[in-house]
């Protein structure tokens, strides 16, 4: 075991206090006007402060280490379309704009309104498939690093896995909206100042030099150079990249309930620009902590790349902090693991099932009902979480397989939001955005995805632009083809 | 070569610079906000 019992004390008192916040919180909050107000309140730096520790987890540094472990230097190239998109949609408003104006909360309410219910019900199906696969590795990798920080022996990796999710499910069954804001706050200075701490300290034990001389002796010229033949890194990732952060820093519902939660359209803007930064280094800092691993155990490498980065924080950091450094992991955690059990709970019971419900019965679901279904969906993920975990194996980067598992859903989404947004006019004649081009553009748009989950395939980032191009074809042959068909009735044209 | 391991360093420096200053803003600044919140509460109850 690498943690003293002064380490362990530390993350006792941590997980004491992040549970008992939520009963300091309750003397303020009485009611659900005080619950609402709290909501409006939220500025600009707490707003900041719940979309990064909502978006950074323990699976966000392991992916991103992982690349940078297998492939050096170049795979610093990830962070650089995060702070493009980001500095873009901030000074713009692209999509997020309107849809606060229209006061829509997630994308698929956007599809019910313009194109209808069945869209939004293809849409919510598409993102449960991608958003649990991509979720559904999680728990594993988070066990992973947890034991091989800890020394914990990896046999017991279920057992952790079981007790990182029950005290998820307690923090999220008890966090309400002000709880909510008050630790995610806490957790966001706790994992910030542990990432800078963790970076400073790799780099005056380890050194850039020696960092490079590895990185050249491992990889050549393919591990600094991103254009060097064969890279996986270059311009079509970068171009993949640019259009996937686009759509997710839009779509996915994680991070749309931050921003459109944000009180109003000009504090959503900021939080968008703000984060540019922050995400840049987000990327940046994780990755470079897979080179500086890569470095630390250059003549004897551990078997499975992804325990590196935690075996080096287990042996670099000492006993002592190690506690305070953990716990920092464990808040970044806790509120990923919460924002996305919450988000993809909601897409499932009210964009799928809520959905299907009112086409069938033609009435909307009761509020219990609602809140049971709710309820039942985040046991049946937590479910799938275990099973998944231990059913998936892939021979790609960690970082790959979680991209295209929610590209799934990502281009056929995008390319309708922008569709459904922007191209409504009657003066587009026959290009003009209707149900069918939406449903092609999700179908097709998926199709490269899907290829990627086969034995062979294509290199990824290849896969990941094409799909967009599918999307892209999809929405226009679809839309032709349902304008000539069927054109728009007068009561359509004025959803 | 060169160049490139340059343009990484840069990089690096720049990421670990500019999340320390935003760190350190939103710890400062997110306080303020979170205090206002909660006398903004504290009023209501009274």
């Amino acid at each position: 075991m690498n943690l003293s019992p002064f380490d362990l004390a530390i993350i006792g008192l941590y997980l004491l206090f992040i549970f008992y916040s939520g009963s300091i919180v309750k003397r303020f909050v009485k009611n659900i006007d005080d619950f609402l107000l709290a909501g409006r309140s939220m500025g600009l730096h707490l707003g900041l402060a719940s979309l990064v520790s909502s978006e950074i987890g323990i699976i966000t540094f392991m992916y991103l280490a992982e690349a940078g472990y297998r492939s050096g230097l170049v795979a610093l190239t990830i962070g650089l379309p995060f702070f493009i998109v980001l500095l873009f949609l901030g000074k713009t408003g692209f999509i997020i704009k309107p849809l606060m104006d229209m006061k829509i909360a997630t994308v698929p309410e956007l599809f019910q309104k313009t194109y209808g219910p069945g869209v939004r019900l293809a849409c919510g199906l598409f993102m449960a498939v991608g958003g649990l696969l991509n979720f559904g590795v999680f728990p594993r990798v988070e066990a992973q690093f947890i034991n091989a920080l800890t020394g914990i022996p990896q046999k017991y990796l279920l057992t952790t896995m079981l007790v990182l999710l029950t005290i998820v499910l307690i923090y999220t069954v008890l966090g309400g909206m002000v709880s909510v804001i008050l630790t995610n706050y806490i957790q966001f200075i706790l994992l910030a100042l542990g990432m800078i701490f963790i970076t400073v300290l790799g780099l005056t034990k380890i050194g850039w030099g020696p960092l490079v001389a590895t990185v050249q002796s491992e990889f050549g010229r393919s591990g600094v150079d991103p254009f060097a033949p064969g890279s996986s890194f270059g311009w079509t990732f970068v171009l993949w990249q640019l259009l996937f952060q686009l759509s997710v820093l839009t779509i996915a519902p994680y991070i749309a309930m931050r921003i459109f939660s944000s009180k109003d359209t000009r504090t959503g803007r900021r939080i968008l620009t703000r984060s540019s930064i922050l995400f840049f280094g987000r990327a940046v800092i994780p990755v470079f902590w897979g080179i500086l691993a890569l470095t630390y155990f250059a003549s004897a490498k551990p078997a499975d790349p992804l325990q590196a980065l935690p075996l080096m924080i287990g042996r670099l950091v000492p006993k002592g902090i190690l506690g305070i450094v953990f716990v920092s992991f464990l808040a970044a955690s806790m509120s990923t693991y919460s924002s996305y059990l919450l988000s993809w709970s909601s897409v499932i019971s009210q964009d799928i099932i809520g959905v299907a419900w009112e086409r069938l019965t033609g009435r909307k679901v009761p509020e219990r009902t609602q809140m049971l279904i709710t309820r039942l969906t985040m046991a049946g993920i937590i479910l799938f979480l275990i099973w998944w975990s231990f059913f998936f194996r892939s021979g790609e980067l960690l970082f790959f397989y979680l991209m295209m598992a929610v590209n799934i859903f990502l281009a056929g989404t995008l390319v309708s939001a922008v569709f459904g947004i922007y191209l409504r006019k009657e003066s587009l004649g026959l290009l003009r955005a209707r149900p069918l081009g939406a449903y092609l553009a999700f179908g097709l748009g998926a199709f490269p995805t899907v290829w990627f989950f086969l034995p062979a395939h294509p290199p990824v980032s290849q896969l990941g632009a094409w799909s967009y191009v599918f999307a892209l074809g999809g929405m226009v042959v679809g839309s032709v083809i349902n304008n000539l068909v069927r054109p728009l009735r007068t009561e359509e044209a004025g959803r | 070569m060169k160049t490139w391991t340059l343009v990484w360093l840069i990089l690096l420096v720049l990421a670990l610079g500019g999340f320390s200053l935003m760190t350190f803003l939103i710890t400062v600044n997110g306080y303020g906000e979170l205090r206002d919140i909660f006398r903004k509460l504290g009023r209501r109850k009274d």
